[in-house]
């Protein structure tokens, strides 16, 4: 479903290799969560799949469609964007939130309604009660609900998460991580998540893609990493985090 | 309405790169345009001559009464914004003629009179009988002038003498430089003070300065028991009053030449003294003063006016329809330059914050604009612009510019990054972002600019006065040059309480544009800091 293959991110001043990754493959409708220390390049490489910043070299190709041959704006409406900061407008409501592009693009004005508060529903929110609210209005949690509504409302075939439960607390992030791994069997979406946290790696992703300096040190799940780690660096790091 | 139909005409002009010379043809067709300096006297003169016109001749008058100096006045006149002002033979000799030497009054009179018209073709009207020179004048109660007569008996004791006097004397070809050369005086340069020239006589009476170089019919030379030192090495030329006019003015209105006549040696020293004093010390009132000397004189058909000192309301209420022009004029000055200041803010804010080299350009510009004195921008814009709306509108512009620009610039700066890198993960365009997400975020911060600017519009645009653009400025401007405090508190409250009301209006209309999501979080904010 997704594709990278020798992608690599070099910035000019330093000529450091931020990204180097030679090929992953995400299968359809697969949680995949990126991991490794801070600095290993685990953001940009999410940055860099919707192309919030320009890969130096290589290929991302989604259902076998690949970006260069799309002007970035659109390459970024096919795919859900999740941060941590959620970054939900304070100037707009819930509402109006989730269907910025929709509005922007002029589409169908109950259309959007429908769709907005069936996304609502999806999340555990109910519509008439919290459609009209402004983000100030709403938890954190609930925040963070829209923002992954916000994500879904194009209905893109592809989600990226970044940290989405960093700025949440621990039983409001176990409930949310939950619900989204309902999503992804409801929806059949295929996500990429970054995380820090190697056992929510481990409870979210059908794999675990380990970063150490820009590269991929080992692909799989649980029992890959404990029974036969590639080197010395998984075997430290998964020791350490679980 | 004629008059603020020019003003929108202006107004349009002022886009069309400032095509001056349109705007005012058209005035010209239908009116004469009557100016003057900023002193008493020559108001007084001014508006004699404007009430001649237009109640005997029935032509109609535009005043622009309470202009700069000399050089403005005369600037104005030669490039047809002004039709008629009165001017003095000794100041078109040595001021504006540049020549020296000449002080017999006959034979000053007909040099000015052949060169003005060859030279700009201008004409003098017949003079009007008295002259107003210059006078150094001392306190009569001082005894250290009680056997001094003349000025050439100052050499020896001018050292220990402040010498007060107006700032067009320091600069003219007659003025103070060779004075003192003609004399031999040497004052020293700590006690010489240059004010304003309505200041002097109540500084010499204060005992801040001990001489002034005073004007010889002023009133206030009667009412401060102020004696004149004779010019004894006749130093300076003969300043004999008369009216200064285009030729192409007269072809026009022939009626103008007959009104001349009827002034001609119509008024002595002495009555001049008294109709300044009249207005200066006594109150009557410029135009009731004016209007009075000529039924006095026959020149004008006498309907029952009696001369006599209005009291503070009823001399507010006589000048409600000039306070109502002037109010509206202000508006439009305010208006006119805040919607282009906060246009053209906002558009060179936003450039600024995506070009790093428009940024440091424009700060650099801008910055160094607002450090320029607003008199002196004023001043600068005259060579390019000539006089009147034009060239208010745009230093008033400039003025407002920095507050929009530099709040819009940093409210936009400011907008936190997880916006931005939301909208555009969402898969919104650069510009889209700029405008559902960015400019709505800086807004509060941007009207917070406008607000600043509008305030600070307000005030300068009453300096717009000094170079003919009207505005509330023009009462204190007049109150200031005839010590008139009640004039000038018509100026100044008002435009304390116009600053209020458009920086309310304002707020009031931030409240209304301003999303609720924002003032919420901005409350909530509040109360966590509390």
């Amino acid at each position: 479903m997704l594709h990278l293959a020798n992608l690599k991110k070099i910035y000019n001043k330093n000529q450091v290799k931020a990204v180097d990754i030679k090929e992953l493959l995400v299968k359809e409708a697969k949680i995949i969560c990126l991991v490794g220390p801070s600095g290993c390049g685990k953001t940009t490489t999410l940055k860099m799949i919707n192309r919030l910043i320009e890969p130096s070299e290589g290929t991302i190709t989604i259902n076998g469609l690949e970006s260069s041959q799309m002007h970035p704006v659109l390459w970024r409406r096919k795919i859900g964007y999740v941060i941590q900061k959620i970054g939900l407008l304070p100037h707009l409501t819930v509402m109006q939130n989730i269907s910025l592009l929709s509005y922007v693009l002029k589409k169908d004005r109950t259309f959007i309604v429908d769709r907005v508060y069936e996304l609502l529903e999806l999340v555990g929110l109910a519509p008439k009660q919290y459609a009209n609210r402004y983000p100030i209005e709403l938890s954190g949690g609930q925040r963070q609900r829209v923002g992954i509504a916000r994500a879904l409302m194009e209905n893109p075939p592809l989600l990226l998460m970044d940290e989405p439960f960093g700025a949440l607390d621990s039983i409001t992030a176990s409930d949310l991580r939950k619900e989204i791994k309902n999503l992804n069997q409801i929806l059949k979406k295929t996500i990429i998540m970054v995380t820090h946290n190697l056992s929510e790696a481990f409870e979210m992703g059908d794999e675990v893609v380990l970063m150490q300096q820009g590269s991929i040190v080992q692909k799989g799940t649980w029992e890959d990493f404990k029974n036969s780690p590639n080197n010395l660096f998984v075997k430290d790091f998964f020791d350490a985090k679980i | 309405m004629q008059k603020y139909k020019n003003i929108l005409l202006i107004c349009i002009c002022l886009f069309a790169l400032f095509k001056e010379d349109a705007v005012f043809a058209n005035k010209q067709d239908q009116s004469i345009t009557i100016g003057s300096k900023m002193f008493t006297e020559n108001i007084l003169l001014a508006e004699m001559l404007s009430i001649l016109l237009e109640e005997k001749y029935h032509i109609q008058v535009v005043k622009k009464f309470n202009m700069g100096g000399t050089k403005l006045i005369f600037d104005s006149l030669r490039s047809k914004k002004l039709d008629i002002y009165p001017e003095y033979t000794g100041t078109g000799y040595t001021m504006l003629l540049k020549m020296t030497g000449e002080t017999n009054p006959k034979r000053t009179y007909r040099i000015v009179k052949k060169e003005f018209l060859k030279k700009f073709k201008m004409v003098w009207s017949l003079p009007l009988g008295f002259e107003n020179t210059y006078a150094l004048a001392v306190r009569k109660k001082d005894h250290r002038f009680r056997k001094i007569h003349t000025i050439s008996q100052l050499k020896g004791i001018e050292q220990s003498f402040h010498l007060g006097m107006g700032h067009e004397f320091i600069e003219r070809k007659d003025g103070f430089s060779n004075f003192s050369n003609k004399y031999q005086l040497h004052f020293q340069k700590d006690k010489i003070i240059t004010m304003n020239p309505a200041l002097m006589y109540a500084a010499l009476d204060n005992k801040e300065v001990d001489m002034i170089m005073a004007y010889s019919t002023d009133g206030r030379i009667q009412a401060f028991y102020l004696k004149t030192l004779k010019d004894d090495q006749s130093f300076f030329p003969s300043y004999a009053a008369a009216y200064l006019t285009r030729q192409d003015v007269l072809e026009v209105w022939p009626e103008v030449q007959t009104a001349f006549a009827d002034l001609e040696n119509s008024i002595t020293e002495k009555e001049m003294i008294t109709l300044n004093n009249q207005v200066d010390q006594l109150d009557y009132g410029i135009s009731q003063t004016a209007r009075n000397f000529l039924i006095q004189k026959k020149l004008l058909v006498d309907k029952g006016y009696k001369l006599q000192k209005l009291s503070l309301l009823n001399y507010y209420l006589s000048k409600k329809k000039y306070f109502l022009n002037i109010f509206i004029e202000h508006l439009i000055l305010v208006f006119i330059s805040l919607l282009l200041a906060t246009c053209l803010g906002v558009l060179i804010g936003v450039c600024a914050v995506f070009n790093f080299k428009t940024e440091k350009v424009v700060f650099a510009l801008v910055n160094t604009l607002q450090t320029v004195p607003s008199i002196a921008l004023l001043g600068l814009l005259i060579p390019v612009l000539g006089i009147g709306f034009a060239p208010a509108i745009l230093a008033l512009f400039l003025y407002s510019l920095l507050p929009v620009i530099r709040n819009t610039f940093e409210g936009i700066k400011n907008v936190d990054g997880s916006y931005i890198e939301a909208a555009a993960g969402i898969g919104l365009t650069a510009w889209q972002i700029l405008t559902f997400v960015q400019i709505p975020l800086a807004l509060p911060v941007i009207l917070a600019g406008v607000r600043t600017a509008a305030v600070i519009v307000v005030g300068t645009a009453t300096l717009a006065a000094y170079i003919g653009a009207g505005g509330l400025g023009d009462p204190i401007f007049r109150g200031i040059a005839t010590l008139d405090s009640r004039l000038i508190f018509l100026g100044a409250v008002p435009t304390c309480l116009l600053a209020i009301a458009i920086d309310t209006t304002l707020a009031g209309l931030e409240n209304i544009i301003i999303s609720k999501g924002l003032k919420l979080e901005k409350n909530i904010k509040h109360i966590e800091f509390n």
